[in-house]
């Protein structure tokens, strides 16, 4: 079963605004955050999954979202480079967690912003990554090289969606979810050129982020969507467990930015 | 009209890059001109597309390339676009005045109408063009004979953006610095171990050792014949000294006089390379004290046993020196530079000269790692050019035991 890194919301909130969801003055409830963080928690280690706890630090209030601090291979890990200064107090402690659990520690040239998994997810044998907002496509490359895989890069073109992993989700080897509006047309043409199924969303499935969703075998966890999205998941076979995650909601964030996947394989 | 060319690298067919930033500069009234693509062979290799792009004004090509760049593009350093300028070589082993003078990095030339790569690619050279062959080389000063044709100026010349894996970029470089005494050595260890199972299990050249004679005095001998007989050295580039103390180490159990089992220096001593030299010479050189079965064990032992090539460059300071060391200098960087064709790999340790040479021999791209118990050392390295060195500061033998136990993991 799969191993995650989730890291306690004891110091989460909003203290800046770095993406269009993000409002100083709309800020999350903490004790209702903590409430859906330990759902989620729950609802994950019910399903098998292992689960491994980085250390809440005061002042990094998206330290929640460990997504975004590494991108796992097998035993290596690929250190985020935060394109903001806001985020950038993080690194240090994925890359203190991630030595002291054993991981082969990489790290791209410091001016090279990549931000983990929240920009590059695997489907199958391939890396999906995207640029345009947080992630420079230069690391696309030097990621292709360090572990001689095919990376697809795509450009991202909506700022709510300033991560690959709010508008695009893989549900197995073959199959993955997206928000087509969130790309460019070449993106779209090279995510299709891979012929594979691609399950669209509609808008207001998107910006529920219900792209932002962690999956586990047939098990999907994801913020309460659209009945027609259930349904063209349960048809494929995939049990979904929705969960309100509201105040992650308020920081851009959702499920799957909540949790980093610690096991991805070595194709 | 302005234009400049570019040089995109990336997944370009799978992520139809290539096509928007063709049709980006279209768009924006510039025009575009793919002027050459290569393609990666598997699925996970790169391609490389250069680019050219013409726009009406300086100020609309700026414009046009700040766009590009968020796309992955670089600009090649070129010099003004036209055919090269050439003038002979007035003498052996001399260029023409103002030569192009080479950098270890992908360097091409344009001539009749086309861009054809330098090769093989190498530092403080010049470049040779046949016309006939439509050729060109980089050569060394000694080689050139008199009315060679030699690229002059800087015009028709062209150098790729320097490689991704820079210091600090890849884990050949993948620390910040790319020198530190304070960095976990063993994770580093583990991934160039990792490497060179890679290199041999997908045949993609050959692991090249330069050493210096610490490797025997710290007593990392056993290990590095170790080495060479499991096929994790494929050549062996050193000086005198390796194989004197290596061979000393042999017939008298000491390095420079020193008992390396007890680590007690022997009396008069220092005399053991000297006669371990001298019986050498007696008897015709390493490859013929191996044969008769003088030595039996060692460094060289393997080597000659294996066979693996290996280069002994000699310098003022040898002592003997043993029969197989070049002492023609020019004719050592020859054998050297032959040694260097196909490596993958270089591993250079304690051995600050040797290194320098080394690294002024090998292309840019060649994965380079440097260890020494001295961060000067590999400091200097880097600033004599080999800028894409890992450097690992520590004790040859301590760096030997680290390595063997990863490749044996």
């Amino acid at each position: 079963m799969r191993r995650l890194l989730l890291c306690a919301p004891r110091f989460y909130g909003v203290e800046y605004e770095i993406n269009p969801w993000m409002k100083l003055s709309r800020r999350p409830d903490l004790a209702c955050a903590l409430r859906q963080w330990e759902a989620l928690r729950q609802a994950l280690t019910r399903l098998g999954a292992t689960i491994e706890l980085l250390e809440p630090q005061q002042g990094l209030p998206d330290l929640v979202f460990t997504a975004n601090g590494a991108l796992v291979r097998g035993e290596e890990a690929i250190l985020s480079r935060f394109r903001h200064l806001e985020r950038q107090g993080e690194e240090p402690l994925f890359r203190r967690w991630f030595a002291a659990k054993g991981f082969r520690l990489l790290t791209l040239p410091q001016d090279i912003a990549f931000e983990g998994e929240g920009d590059a997810l695997f489907w199958g044998g391939d890396l999906i990554a995207a640029y345009g907002f947080r992630s420079h496509i230069r690391s696309h490359r030097l990621i292709s090289e360090i572990w001689s895989i095919p990376v697809v890069s795509l450009a991202l073109v909506d700022q709510r969606f300033y991560h690959l992993d709010t508008c695009f989700c893989p549900l197995d080897e073959h199959r993955a979810l997206y928000y087509p509006p969130a790309f460019d047309a070449y993106s779209l043409a090279a995510l299709r050129g891979l012929g594979k199924e691609l399950i669209a969303l509609d808008e207001a499935d998107a910006v529920a982020f219900a792209c932002n969703a962690v999956v586990l075998g047939k098990d999907v966890l994801m913020q309460p969507c659209s009945r027609r999205l259930e349904e063209k998941l349960r048809q494929r076979g995939f049990r979904l467990h929705l969960l309100p995650l509201g105040e992650y909601l308020k920081a851009g964030g959702s499920a799957k930015c909540l949790g980093l996947y610690l096991d991805n394989p070595v194709f | 009209m302005a234009s400049q060319t570019l040089m995109l690298e990336g997944h370009l067919l799978d992520s139809h890059l290539l096509s928007k930033v063709l049709d980006l500069i279209e768009a924006q009234g510039g025009c575009a001109k793919l002027e050459r693509i290569e393609l990666g062979m598997r699925r996970q290799d790169l391609s490389r597309a250069w680019v050219e792009v013409t726009a009406s004004r300086q100020s609309a090509l700026d414009g046009l390339l700040a766009n590009l760049r968020p796309l992955g593009c670089e600009a090649v350093e070129e010099t003004k676009k036209g055919d090269l300028v050439l003038a002979p070589a007035p003498l052996a082993g001399c260029f023409p005045a103002n030569f192009y003078a080479t950098s270890n990095r992908l360097t091409e030339v344009y001539i009749q109408g086309r861009w054809l790569a330098v090769t093989p690619s190498g530092m403080d050279c010049a470049i040779r063009v046949s016309l006939r062959d439509l050729t060109a080389e980089s050569v060394k000063m000694w080689q050139a004979k008199k009315g060679d044709l030699i690229v002059v100026g800087g015009r028709g010349v062209r150098v790729a953006p320097s490689a991704a894996l820079e210091p600090g970029s890849g884990e050949f470089g993948f620390m910040d610095s790319s020198v530190s005494s304070e960095k976990p050595k063993a994770i580093a260890i583990r991934r160039l171990a990792q490497r060179m199972k890679e290199i041999r299990e997908k045949n993609q050249g050959s692991i090249v050792w330069v050493a210096g004679p610490a490797l025997v005095h710290t007593g990392a001998r056993e290990e590095a014949a170790w080495l060479i007989r499991e096929g994790w050295i494929h050549r062996l580039l050193a000086g005198n000294a390796l194989a004197a103390h290596d061979i000393e180490a042999e017939l008298y159990g000491s390095s420079l006089g020193v008992f390396l089992a007890s680590g007690k220096a022997q009396r008069h001593g220092h005399r053991n390379h000297l006669y371990a030299i001298n019986e050498i010479r007696r008897l015709g050189g390493i490859k013929a004290a191996v044969e008769q079965g003088v030595i039996q064990s060692g460094i060289f032992f393997e080597a000659i046993q294996k066979p693996i090539p290996f280069v002994l460059a000699g310098s003022i300071r040898d002592d003997g020196p043993l029969p197989e060391v070049i002492t023609d200098a020019l004719e050592a960087q020859k054998a050297m530079r032959q040694e260097l064709q196909g490596a993958a790999l270089v591993i250079m340790v304690s051995t600050l000269l040797h290194s320098i040479a080394v690294g002024n021999l090998l292309p840019e791209g060649v994965e380079t790692w440097a260890v020494d118990i001295n961060p000067a050392a590999l400091t200097k390295l880097a600033d004599r050019g080999t800028h894409h060195a890992q450097g690992l500061v520590m004790d040859a033998k301590s760096f030997m035991v680290a390595l063997l136990q990863a490749l044996r993991e």
